[in-house]
């Protein structure tokens, strides 16, 4: 994933990045906090194995969508030699991007009546 | 701090072979992430272990399986930072360093040696057909 001047630039992302970055939106997390507020998220539907999670946290990392945190919990409650991620401003306005796509998706299949027009489930 | 799994030795086997699996990994991912891939599948398994029964440790051993083939396809197939295009693959940085990119000087002479096969292969056959004329 290279280096993008405007938000616009990575869409669409996929299903994996994205959710990463909807997880970290909640504030930062180590590598199997993120893969379980992922499946929390998706009731189960996406279960990141820990390859795809660090494959695509390289990834991001290396577009700067997500930063790897300075403070280490206390070694008392956890590894001190886990790594704790965040995401960075560039990924915060690339998945708000991302939503904003997506929901125009949602709008249009809603307009030709592929989805129930007052709930978002079946 | 977790608590301590019910299941230690079936844990700690289970992390020695995903530890192998991770050694499989390119290098520069396997030295980046191989602690962090070590612990998150640790975790994962004592809750495997743990909380669920043989056909979950199935389906996260299939699961597990299919994460490390699509992974290392697609560390393996992904482009490294794009060079100046050189025949050699001496790209920017590793020529600032004065070294040469072995992989990419493999590839080269894999390309170079296929075209050579196809050359002589071609001109063989030009040269057969030219023949089938005279006689």
């Amino acid at each position: 994933m290279p280096r993008a001047k405007g938000p616009e630039d990575l869409l669409p992302l996929t299903p994996s990045v994205f959710h990463i970055l909807v997880a970290l939106s909640l504030g930062e997390r180590h590598g199997y906090a993120i893969m379980r507020q992922v499946a929390e998220d998706t009731d189960g539907a996406l279960q990141l194995g820990p390859g795809t999670l660090y494959g695509c946290l390289q990834r991001m990392l290396a577009a700067g969508l997500v930063e790897e945190s300075d403070q280490r919990p206390d070694p008392q409650l956890d590894d001190e030699r886990r790594r704790y991620y965040r995401i960075s401003d560039f990924g915060t306005r690339v998945v708000r991007a991302e939503a904003k796509r997506l929901d125009a998706a949602v709008t249009a299949a809603r307009a030709r009546r592929l989805l129930p027009r007052n709930s978002g489930g079946a | 701090m977790r608590a301590r799994t019910r299941h230690p030795r079936l844990v700690s086997a289970a992390c020695r072979i995903y530890g192998v699996a991770i050694r499989l990994y390119p290098a520069d991912f396997a030295r980046a992430f191989g602690h962090e891939l070590n612990v998150t599948f640790r975790n994962r398994v004592e809750d495997v272990v743990d909380d669920g029964g043989i056909l979950d440790w199935l389906a996260f051993a299939g699961h597990i399986a299919l994460d490390w083939i699509r992974t290392c396809s697609t560390l393996v197939a992904e482009p490294e930072e794009p060079g100046p295009g050189s025949l050699l693959g001496l790209s920017a940085g590793n020529a600032a360093l004065g070294r040469i990119d072995r992989t990419k000087v493999d590839v080269s002479l894999v390309f170079a040696a296929t075209g050579v096969v196809l050359a002589c292969v071609g001109w063989y056959g030009f040269i057969a057909y030219l023949l089938s004329f005279v006689r």
